[in-house]
């Protein structure tokens, strides 16, 4: 065989061997990814809606809303972003959600950070995230959020939240994570 | 009549099974390499590193992966140059394909909706994939040729020298029979043949 043959035919299973190499670390992360955007919508929740007693509507209160989330996949996730759109219920308006929902609406909580300073949650750990929303004092919204009835708040919260990757610079969005609150939160 | 020399090297018949090996090698080396450049320019985010311009995925690796295929093949037929771009093409679309819908194979999603790539880049990478085929074909060709101008192994350059040689000698042997065939023609024509006398 011919010298120049065979150092091309060398070089090129080199090459060949390192296209394989990233070809297979390119393949696992897409399958990772995959992965991860499947599993993590179905593993956030709001676990709990922490609204304080009211007593005074001139001053400001703060309201909790704690977002849960597990990682049950093979990557880290830096969630960067959350945002709570909280809504209180008013049982004498007996319209639908939809029609009363500009009406009843407190406010958004919500916090933007960068990867760098995100909550990070590595594969198999779970986190609980706080999103808090400040009211005004003597504002309309004040009013909106004292709305109580048999002594209980009845907050509809829907959330949205962005994450990232370790190693893979996508950014991912979970929308709809709502809390219903049905039976009733009682005030701290 | 002179004895014909025997050659020095006698060249041996190549197996098939041989020839099968070697294209299935090199293309199957040639679709690795074609299928990563392909896969991570549509999706360079998984890439660990830069893949670069779209046109080095598209038209520069498939015109080199197969210029190579054709050179390091050029030992063989020009027919087996052409098998070998099909069958690169074959194998990288392919290897693009399994890549594509890894997490469906392995069960780690049960539905295309969940797959980390939407459907238009899905697209994207199906049309684009068949441009695969003339580019690597062309490339193919070229190298083929390039490897036989240039690069020509010892047996082949040894039997080229043989035949250059032998062909030498057969035009000197044709030279010089031409040669003595006109020599005589001239010698009949100075000394014309006595005609026998006729008997009365």
């Amino acid at each position: 065989m011919n010298k120049l043959v065979r150092l091309i035919g060398i070089s090129f299973t080199i090459i060949s061997f390192l296209s394989f190499g990233l070809l297979y670390v390119t393949s696992v992360n897409y399958l990772n990814y995959t992965e991860t955007a499947s599993e993590i919508p179905q593993n956030i929740m709001i676990s709990e809606v922490r609204i304080p007693l009211i007593t005074d509507e001139s001053q400001d209160r703060t309201v909790e809303v704690l977002f849960t989330v597990s990682n049950p996949s093979s990557l880290t996730i830096y969630v960067t972003s959350i945002e709570a759109y909280i809504y209180m219920d008013n049982y004498s308006d007996i319209r639908p959600f939809l029609e009363k929902m500009n009406e009843i609406l407190v406010g958004v909580g919500q916090f933007n950070l960068q990867k760098a300073d995100s909550h990070i949650i590595r594969p198999g750990e779970s986190m609980t995230i706080p999103v808090l929303m400040t009211v005004s004092g003597g504002s309309v919204f004040m009013s909106i959020l004292n709305t109580t009835y048999d002594g209980k708040y009845y907050p509809y919260v829907f959330g949205t939240m962005w994450y990232t990757f370790e190693y893979i610079d996508l950014i991912e969005v979970v929308r709809g994570v709502s809390f219903l609150g049905a039976r009733g939160v009682e005030p701290y | 009549m002179e004895q014909e020399e025997s050659s020095p090297i006698e060249l041996k018949p190549v197996k098939r099974s041989y020839v099968v090996l070697m294209v299935l090698g090199w293309t199957l080396a040639s679709a690795v390499i074609i299928t990563y450049f392909f896969f991570s320019t549509f999706f360079p985010e998984f890439s660990p590193i830069d893949p670069g311009d779209a046109g080095l995925a598209f038209l520069v690796v498939p015109g080199f992966c197969g210029f190579v295929t054709g050179a390091m093949l050029s030992e063989f037929d020009e027919k087996v140059a052409v098998y070998g771009s099909f069958i690169l093409t074959g194998m990288a679309i392919g290897l693009i394909f399994v890549v594509l819908f890894l997490p469906l194979i392995t069960g780690t999603v049960q539905d295309m909706t969940q797959l980390g790539s939407t459907d238009q880049e899905r697209q994207s990478v199906v049309l684009s994939s068949i441009f695969l085929l003339p580019i690597s074909l062309i490339g193919s060709i070229a190298g083929k040729a390039f490897g036989e101008v240039y690069l020509p192994s010892e047996e082949e350059k040894v039997s080229r020298e043989l035949l250059i040689k032998d062909t030498k000698r057969w035009h000197d042997m044709l030279q010089s029979y031409i040669r003595e065939k006109i020599r005589k023609d001239e010698e009949e024509v100075k000394e014309p043949k006595e005609e026998p006398e006729e008997e009365d």
